[in-house]
């Protein structure tokens, strides 16, 4: 059995918990042997984008030591896991964490080639969350969940383009940020979905809270959600 | 110092590295037939006209410029005016080039290069042989001379995206392919 | 509320979809036609930014020898430092070629802009003429280019053509074909009074001495081939070691500035006509430009150089879809601009670094695969330590809180509360609600 040690995210740990736990879940059906250090906290990426690299560099150093060890480090985020492992070279922080998106592990590493049903039938749309570029994750999060039953992913447009999340850019640049995920609300709404996947917490809730308050009716969702819904 | 010296003594000592290889297209294997069937198909794409010497009798009675030494002949239609004036300039092209739709136009001691540029109709005259394939075969024949890659009309996009032909150089572009 | 998103909020909605619509079919353009061109565009990419890096780190002996085969060619070459001195340059060689008065036509060119070249020419007494469509609009409007590749970007064909007509261009018409045959007649009449033209260089060959110019509108060409003296304006860095470079180069620009195999008129330019030539210019001038740029080659954002001023990254862009051009305050805008501006002009300029969400899509479409997303984290790192960059999050708390379980753990079970207070998360949005369960309490009680 893999012992996998879990990076939460802060986001999970504050509102997503069972975004958490399905991605327990999902990992435990693998056949991995999930484990949680409770002091963990946060990565360091928003001090670290924002330009305080003294500040991001602290939590990243304890974020580091935290997770030292050979054991994979899996998190449900392409963002958090783009920033353990560019963020913390660029700031200086040694030696590299083995840490894994949840879905690049689970194809890569995990070698996944099935996966069960749904028990009932979705039309989404999926959302690729920028950092995946930094990781190469390119269609790995599609490609997984197309092993999924009962699941139709519709073609969406513009896939290249950026909800407008972008951590503290969203306050920052508010109104750019809002633009932005207009544009990306029109797009999903025009693929006639009415669910929106993803991998990364901070687009969805992104996302969420601007459909909300412009009353579209979507319903968002993490990919390890849909995985574990199908289990 | 002067400009150029302080420029040059802030630029760094290079490496002895040498240049990466150019990047080339492979040219592949296609027969002078097959080149010209890509080449008209970009041409034509592009917007411009494969035509004869017939065409251009039907234009007799406008203002031409013609590059020196060229036999536009039929009906005595070997007029010359002010550039600026004319509506069909008639220039030689060098090359065509198959991966483009592209006309390769040397400046030659004879050439004109505002008969291909200021009226609005253009009519370029090339060999049957002069077709490459690539735009790497295009450039490596380079002559130490200016030149001018001609991709279709002269074209611009600026007002909402929408293409319109025939900006600041001819809207028309007509070819006359002659045999060997 | 910084600058550049007060810009997005006060844009008029028109504007905005002009420039999005725009943006969103080039880089569609983009995409269609480099995997059509090239059967693996990767590799053609990373060609590419091999070869530029190599012009960054052997720039010596390449200029040296550029200058050597220009010579050898009949063009003269000048130097200039900086913006004041390449402005001096030019206007003396005007000064020696036309009086006051004379027209200057130009053909667009970002070095130009970037030295303000217009105004110092008008302020000399010359008639300046912007002859690319989009320039010369710009000019007319006294408005400035919103778009390296495409100046125009943010106006619609109703905005030009009350410009044209309060300006007696043509009467009013709503069909770009007629506008764009006001604007040829009327700069018509330029071309064949023009004294001198002034151009940019997209690439300049190292190895030849020969100076590359792209376009699709035929301006550039008259610019350079109808006055008697042309004048093209260069950053030092657009150099290409040899011939043998270009197909590459030219094939990457097109495609990726708007989607063409080749652009309209590729002009090569070897020097002046000879003596037997029917026509052409009698005198060639380039002009070498450093302004800034050895500061950028000798510092931590020397990748930016590479760039060949295709613009892809602006259009793929969705930050700079949202203000367009003129929001980034600076010649150079969109994701390179945000690199480049603050690169040649220091550190003071780094704010403008905070205007990218970070998604790296410019990254992705760079066809010399600039790490632009690295180098506008790298700003901002300078910027805040620097201080020209002032956040309004105080990222110390943070620490405090990030570094502590126990008030990481009481901190985040009272973000919810934040909702109650207005904050600039909820000015757009709704707040974020809890899932479900806690996730380190269902842990805990499992095991």
């Amino acid at each position: 059995m893999m012992k996998v040690r879990l990076m939460l995210t802060c986001l999970c740990d504050a509102f997503y918990g069972e975004v958490g736990i399905a991605t327990v879940k999902v990992l435990e059906h693998v056949g991995c042997q999930v484990h949680f250090d409770a002091r963990q906290t946060c990565c360091g990426q928003p001090p670290f984008n924002a330009g305080d690299w003294k500040a991001a560099k602290q939590v990243a150093e304890r974020c580091r030591s935290l997770f030292e060890g050979n054991d994979p480090v899996v998190t449900p985020s392409a963002s958090c896991a783009a920033m353990v492992r560019e963020g913390f070279k660029m700031l200086g922080v040694e030696p590299e964490v083995p840490v894994f998106e949840l879905c690049q592990f689970l194809r890569n590493v995990a070698h996944v080639e099935r996966w069960q049903a749904l028990p009932n039938q979705r039309r989404v749309a999926f959302h690729r969350s920028c950092h995946g570029r930094m990781l190469g994750l390119g269609s790995t999060q599609e490609d997984l969940l197309r092993l999924v039953g009962n699941l139709e992913i519709l073609p969406l447009n513009e896939t290249e383009q950026c909800c407008g999340f972008g951590g503290a850019f969203s306050v920052t640049h508010g109104n750019t940020s809002k633009g932005i995920g207009q544009q990306k609300l029109s797009q999903i709404v025009a693929s006639g979905a009415t669910e929106v996947v993803g991998g990364d917490m901070g687009c969805l809730m992104h996302l969420q809270g601007l459909a909300e308050r412009l009353g579209v009716p979507l319903q968002f969702s993490h990919v390890a959600s849909v995985l574990g819904d199908a289990l | 110092m002067n400009a150029r010296e302080s420029m040059l003594s802030r630029l760094p000592k290079p490496s002895q590295d040498p240049p990466p290889e150019p990047f080339q297209l492979p040219s592949g294997d296609l027969s002078r037939v097959q080149l010209w069937s890509q080449f008209h198909t970009r041409f034509s794409d592009l917007g411009g006209t494969i035509v004869t010497w017939q065409t251009l009798a039907g234009l007799s009675d406008r203002n031409w410029i013609v590059e020196p030494g060229l036999d536009v002949g039929q009906g005595g239609m070997h007029v010359d005016c002010d550039v600026w004036n004319a509506s069909v300039g008639v220039t030689r092209a060098d090359l065509a080039v198959a991966e483009t739709g592209s006309l390769l136009l040397n400046q030659w001691p004879f050439s004109r290069r505002m008969a291909s540029l200021a009226p609005p109709i253009h009519v370029a005259v090339i060999n049957e042989s002069s077709i490459v394939p690539t735009l790497d075969a295009a450039i490596e024949r380079l002559e130490r001379t200016n030149a001018v890659l001609v991709t279709g009309p002269s074209r611009t996009a600026d007002i909402e995206g929408v293409l319109v032909r025939g900006v600041h150089g001819p809207g028309e572009l007509w070819l006359i392919v002659e045999r060997d | 509320m910084n600058p550049f998103d007060a810009f997005v909020r006060n844009l008029d909605p028109a504007t905005g979809k002009s420039v999005h619509d725009a943006s969103a079919t080039k880089t569609q353009q983009r995409i269609d036609t480099l995997s059509a061109v090239f059967p693996d565009p990767e590799s053609a990419r990373s060609a590419a930014a091999r070869t530029r890096q190599y012009v960054l780190d052997h720039l010596k002996p390449l200029v040296l020898s550029l200058e050597e085969q220009c010579h050898k060619n009949g063009i003269v070459v000048h130097w200039a430092r900086d913006a004041k001195e390449a402005r001096s340059v030019i206007l003396g060689l005007c000064r020696q070629s036309c009086r006051p008065g004379a027209v200057i036509v130009k053909a667009k060119s970002m070095a130009t802009e970037e030295i303000h070249l217009n105004h110092a020419l008008a302020d000399a007494g010359y008639d300046v003429v912007e002859t690319d469509l989009g320039e010369f609009v710009v000019q007319l409007d006294h408005d400035t280019p919103s778009h390296i590749v495409t100046p125009i970007i943010h106006k619609n064909r109703y905005q030009v053509a009350r410009l044209f007509e309060e300006n007696n261009i043509g009467t009013y018409t709503e069909k770009p074909e007629e506008l764009t045959s006001q604007a040829r007649r009327h700069l018509r009449t330029q071309f064949r009074r023009a004294e001198v033209g002034i151009s940019g260089v997209n690439f300049a060959v190292a190895e030849t001495g020969r100076l590359v110019l792209v376009e699709n509108e035929g301006n550039s060409r008259l610019s350079t081939t109808a006055p008697r003296v042309h004048i093209a304006v260069m950053g030092i860095e657009k150099v290409l070691p040899s011939e043998a470079d270009l197909p590459l180069f030219l094939r990457l620009l097109a495609g990726s500035a708007t989607g063409q195999r080749a652009t309209v008129y590729t002009h090569f330019i070897h020097g002046p006509r000879k003596p037997e030539a029917l026509d052409g210019p009698d005198e060639v001038h380039l002009v070498i430009l450093d302004n800034g740029r050895l500061d950028a080659l000798a510092g931590p954002y020397r990748d930016i150089l590479r760039c060949i001023r295709c613009g892809a990254c602006l259009n793929v862009c969705p930050v700079y879809r949202q203000g367009s051009g003129h929001a980034y305050g600076h010649v150079y805008s969109g994701p390179l601009g945000a690199v480049l501006a603050p690169a040649l002009e220091g550190v003071g300029l780094a704010a403008i670094a905070k205007a990218s969400s970070l998604c790296g899509a410019c990254e992705e479409v760079c066809p010399v695969k600039i790490p632009i997303p690295e180098l506008l984290l790298h700003l901002r790192d300078q910027g805040v330590r620097e201080k020209t960059i002032v956040d309004p999050i105080p990222w110390s708390g943070f620490v405090a809180v990030a570094t502590r379980a126990y008030l990481w753990r009481t901190s985040l079970q009272a973000v919810p509360m934040a909702k109650l207070v207005p904050n600039p998360w909820s000015r757009h949005r709704h707040m974020p609600r809890r899932d479900g369960r806690d996730f380190r309490r269902w842990f805990r009680e499992r095991a």
